[in-house]
């Protein structure tokens, strides 16, 4: 379970473009959190004005409340901070929250929850709160955890079963001091450790590739030499960055290009065209493994082809399979395959139904543009609720991989319980995704390899 | 038909009992313990060692609540040895081994200087049940004895059978008879009980003067021996070394030929035995993969030949227990004293029980050790004190009841985890079932419950005078600890670590580290000579813990909080909203008394714990 006494946060208005967004805090953390980035505690309950700082500098001017607990609607410290509307500030602002000790972000109804703990609402406004929880906690909230996040949640059921293995052969160290126990034993629960945290470590650099960060929408348009790219790039974000000659092979390093679209920003890169010649010279591959890099850190991937290539179909299957060679967990980004240089259509070969465009003339650029924005828009809208759950996700595992790597710095002969103390620490986190690691299942680790009892 | 009147009846002498009744007369209760036999009060059935890993921290902690067993181990222990002394002083067990009979002794002297406390020799028949309540004990003869409250600590004797191969006798010892009179009343479905099986086994018992002791590894004591009573300077016991040696796979063999024989495998028995304290042939089965079994070989008293062969307990027949013994090296000579055996005996499942260890079925009757299904001495003897107490503030009218959390003792958690779950196998103490082991440590039992046990009236006078002292020097050595300081050249002068970042460290800041203890800061800081040489080791590791300590706070105080939310016991979940037919199955068999024991009740989701919460608010 949670405990009450660490510090959540949530946005407290939609997500999206807006004139402004409400980050609320609640926890004793709160005041804290605000005179860490204010520069000062504001008297409670009245507006105050300030520079919002991070770590890293500024990032807006705000209105910040403070509301002195039990005075507060959850009964507990609260602060309100009023950001200007950009999603990126917010997230970058909740990012920064979240970093903070004891700090994470709300469970689904958690201010609820803790007002109603605390007897600030009563039980009408309190119905359904019950059902939230039940969601959060139940078959069906795994199942949607599931199916949202199958690849993080496959692994946390294994690290689980690896956590109680790990901490049974651990505790058996402990409990059964005076019993004669394999001499292997120490040896696994030190491997065990590393590899364990290696594969956090591992699926986290995987996880967060996929969030959409205070980076912005990454979208990298990929396609053999010469299909079109630079151009495309050019005409659509209307300035020059991209070099374009007909020589095939221009572009052999990426072009970045940031624009703003519809309060998202999107991160355009532009990339070496994938070939598999035989002239490839050793810039150029770099250049392709680069390309294929940025098309698997992104979100979305524009896939040039020129209409005129031999095979339309062959080349497409041919680049989404370079991609895929890369990815090693098979989360592909979203594809959308465009063809190119509608402007000189020459044949009357059968296409398949994609959009086709002209950077040259014009030509398609409008619809492009608009099925751009829908798909954004359909993957940061529908995948906001999701994300958070995911980033909540994302934490505990993190926090479960920080407890391993302490642990791994203590010395199992002399401090075992210390480490053991560091197992609980990651089984509680890992349980807020995959459920608890209960004692009873380490002993029936312990009691199943081990010969114990004189 | 005599009748006489007690406050609180205490049935048994076993490490239960004499806990139980001691414990309630340090109450004021006047209170009988009615045994089978005077002469074995205090006896130890099975293996003669008190303590080890958990087990030691039960023992600390019922000393620390002025229990017996601590300073009775310290008068008999003939060796002390501490656990995983290595490693770090959370996980320390102390361990000793014990002379039966001054064990027992000890027992009997401590318990005859307690004034209010009549020992009674009759065997228990049956209960005066009047108005829903428990209001005496009618012995087998028919003499009936009224009290405010009782504890029955039955142990192995309730419904009693002995397994021996073939055999099958019916007691509740070897040799002594069983309690079936006691077994049948509380079996009578007017009462209701969830009874339940369980079993245990012991080994034979060998002629040490004909072990072949030359041949063997010997093990010796800890010196000098770390007592377990704070109220010990020294122990006085002569320490002597016990043997170890190995079974054989000739030894296995012989096993393995004649499993169908033992009366655990032959289907004999019907009772759940414990998987941490297999038999031999338990072993040999499960584990066939091991050619050879450790099996240490326990001298039972200074001036008493019997050797307890800790490992190879077993129902086999006496013929095969023989060959078994004698193919083991150093005991191919060994006489047999009596024969190992597995006993079954009742129990009764301890989820009918309310934290104070109360049926909550039949007020006025408190139940502690086996036939809570526990296993174990020390199990017995720390529900022993809490059964006790509960009793004896009962019976004289007190409204209060004594309980520990799971973030103040062992003992605690001991009692929750049972409960909450039962004891689908013989409940044993591990130091992996509590959550704030850091906090729980053998070292600090005095510190956690010295208080909160006086505040009830628990401590005699005599450790109340002897902990204020202790206490009083704790407390000063600790702010001292904390007040000295210095800056990071004189740190490096006395060849002490230092930060880089130039800050002035306190003794409490340097004694987190890995391997500093406060003798070698002395030189620094001479004034530190003031702290109690006695008392360096729990300064020093409270301060190797503090960090984690506070980590775990959070985390408690939820615990505590979910605890002081109590549950009125004719609360109707039936009535309760938004709770799943699941649930309120759950919460109605098992009836529990907080939100906390609520939350830990196995298949209980959070919603429905939040649910009920709602409903206590919308009541109050």
């Amino acid at each position: 379970m949670n405990t009450i006494n660490e510090t959540i946060f949530a946005l407290a208005t939609p997500p999206g473009r807006s004139a402004l967004q409400i980050i609320r805090i609640s926890g004793e953390g709160s005041a804290r959190l605000l005179r860490k980035m204010t520069g000062v505690l504001p008297k409670p309950r009245s507006a105050h004005y300030t520079e919002i700082a991070l770590d890293y500098g500024p990032v807006d001017q705000a209105l910040v409340l403070f509301f002195k607990g039990p005075a507060s609607s959850t009964g507990e410290d609260m602060a309100e901070l009023h950001l200007h509307g950009s999603p990126i500030l917010g997230r970058m602002v909740m990012e920064w929250i979240e970093l903070q000790p004891r700090c994470r972000l709300a469970d689904h109804g958690e201010f609820s929850r803790r007002a109603f703990l605390n007897g600030k609402i009563n039980l009408d406004q309190a119905e359904g709160i019950a059902d939230l929880i039940d969601a959060d906690t139940t078959a069906q909230h795994q199942q949607a955890i599931r199916q949202l996040d199958g690849v993080l949640s496959d692994a946390t059921e294994n690290w689980r079963m690896q956590l109680i293995a790990l901490s049974g052969e651990l505790e058996a160290l402990i409990d059964f001091a005076d019993e004669e126990l394999p001499a292997d034993v120490e040896n696994r629960v030190l491997s065990g450790i590393e590899g364990l945290s290696a594969a956090m470590q591992n699926a986290l650099n995987t996880a967060s590739s996929g969030l959409i960060n205070r980076d912005g929408f990454k979208i990298a348009i990929l396609g053999r030499p010469n299909a079109g790219k630079s151009t495309f790039l050019n005409r659509w974000t209307g300035d020059e960055r991209a070099i374009v000659s007909d020589e095939a092979g221009t572009t052999r390093d990426l072009v970045q290009v940031s624009l703003d679209l519809g309060g998202i920003a999107v991160h355009l890169t532009d990339t070496a065209g994938i070939r598999h010649d035989s002239d490839v010279g050793q810039v150029e591959e770099e250049g392709i493994r680069r390309a294929l890099k940025a098309a698997c850190d992104a979100q979305m991937v524009l896939m040039l082809i020129d209409h005129r290539d031999d095979d339309v179909l062959a080349t497409y299957a041919t680049l989404l399979q370079a991609l895929r060679d890369i990815i090693p967990d098979g989360v592909v980004p979203e594809i959308i395959p465009v063809l190119t240089k509608a402007d000189i259509l020459e044949k009357n070969t059968v296409l398949p139904e994609w959009l086709m465009i002209s950077a040259e003339t014009g030509i398609g650029m409008v619809e492009l543009d608009k099925l751009i924005r829908e798909r954004i828009s359909a993957l940061t809208d529908g995948m906001e609720a999701p994300l958070l759950t995911r980033h909540r996700h994302i934490s505990a595992v993190t926090q479960a991989a920080d407890a391993l790597d302490r642990a791994a710095m203590l010395s199992l002969h002399d401090a075992p319980e210390l480490i053991a103390e560091e197992f609980r620490l990651a089984a509680t986190s890992l349980g807020r995704i995959s459920g608890r690691v209960d004692v009873e299942d380490l002993l029936d680790h312990i009691f199943t390899s081990f010969c114990i009892g004189k | 038909m005599s009748s006489q009147t007690y406050d609180v009846l205490i049935v048994g002498g076993g490490h239960a009992g004499v806990e139980a009744a001691a414990a309630a007369a340090r109450m004021g209760a006047r209170v009988a313990l009615i045994t089978m036999h005077k002469a074995t009060i205090g006896e130890m059935s099975c293996n003669p060692a008190i303590g080890g890993l958990g087990k030691g921290h039960l023992v600390r902690e019922i000393d620390a609540m002025d229990g017996l067993m601590g300073r009775a181990i310290d008068r008999s222990g003939i060796q002390f040895r501490m656990l995983n002394k290595s490693r770090g002083p959370a996980v320390h067990g102390p361990r000793a081994q014990a002379d039966r009979k001054l064990y027992r002794e000890a027992i009997q002297s401590i318990l005859d200087e307690i004034e209010n406390l009549d020992i009674i020799e009759a065997a228990v028949g049956d209960l005066i049940v009047e108005n829903g309540r428990l209001q005496g004990l009618v012995t087998e003869y028919g003499v009936e004895y009224r009290a405010g409250s009782a504890v029955l600590t039955t142990g192995t004797f309730l419904g009693g059978i002995i397994h021996l191969g073939p055999e099958r006798t019916e007691a509740g010892r070897f040799g002594e008879k069983p309690s079936n009179l006691l077994a049948k009343r509380l079996r009578d479905p007017a009462l209701n009980l969830p009874m339940a099986r369980l079993k245990t086994g012991t080994p034979a018992r060998l002629d040490g003067r004909t072990i072949d002791w030359d041949s063997l590894e010997m093990q010796p004591a800890d010196n000098p021996p770390v007592p377990f009573s704070t109220m010990t300077d020294k122990i006085e016991v002569p320490q002597i070394p016990c043997g170890i040696t190995r079974t054989t796979e000739e030894t296995h063999k012989i096993i393995a030929s004649s499993i169908h024989l033992s009366a655990v495998y032959s289907g004999q028995i019907e009772g759940t035995g414990p998987r941490y304290c297999p038999s031999i042939e338990d072993k040999v089965v499960r584990f066939a993969d091991r050619l050879s079994h450790q099996v240490f070989l326990e001298p039972e008293g200074l001036d008493d030949p019997t050797v307890y062969p800790n490992g190879i307990s077993t129902s086999l027949p006496r013929d095969v227990q023989e060959a078994m013994i004698a193919s083991i090296p150093g005991l191919e000579k060994a006489e047999i004293m009596r024969f190992g055996y597995a006993i079954e005996y009742d129990c009764i499942d301890p989820r009918a029980l309310t934290r104070a260890l109360e049926l909550k079925s039949l007020p006025g009757l408190f139940l502690a050790g086996q036939i809570n299904g526990t296993t174990g001495y020390e199990e017995a003897a720390a529900q022993g004190i809490m059964a006790g107490t509960n009793a004896a503030l009962q019976a004289t009218g007190s409204e209060d009841i004594f309980t520990l959390d799971r973030a103040e003792a062992y003992t605690g958690v001991m009692i929750d985890d049972l409960i909450t779950r039962g004891a689908p196998e013989p409940y044993r103490m591990f130091t992996s079932r509590a959550e704030y082991r850091l906090l729980l440590r053998a070292d600090n039992a005095d510190q956690r419950l010295t208080d909160k046990a006086a505040k009830i009236g628990l401590i005699g006078t005599k450790r109340q005078l002897h902990w204020a002292d202790r206490k009083a020097a704790l407390i000063k050595g600790e702010s001292q600890l904390d007040q000295v300081k210095a800056t990071p050249t004189e740190l490096s002068a006395h060849d002490l670590p230092s930060t880089r970042d130039g800050r002035k460290q306190s003794a409490s800041d340097l004694l987190t580290r890995d391997g500093i203890k406060i003798a070698h800061l002395l030189a620094l800081w001479p004034e530190l000579n003031e702290i109690p040489e006695a008392l360096h080791g729990q300064l020093e590791t409270d301060c190797r813990y503090r960090g984690y300590v506070r980590r775990q706070q959070g985390d408690i105080d939820a615990l505590r909080r979910d605890e002081k939310l109590l549950i009125p016991q004719d609360i109707s979940y039936g009535a309760i909203g938004g709770l799943s037919a699941e649930s309120v199955d759950i919460l109605q068999r098992h009836q529990p008394e907080t939100i906390g024991q609520a939350s830990r009740l196995p298949g209980l989701t959070p919603a429905a714990v939040v649910a009920v919460i709602r409903y206590l608010r919308r009541a109050a």
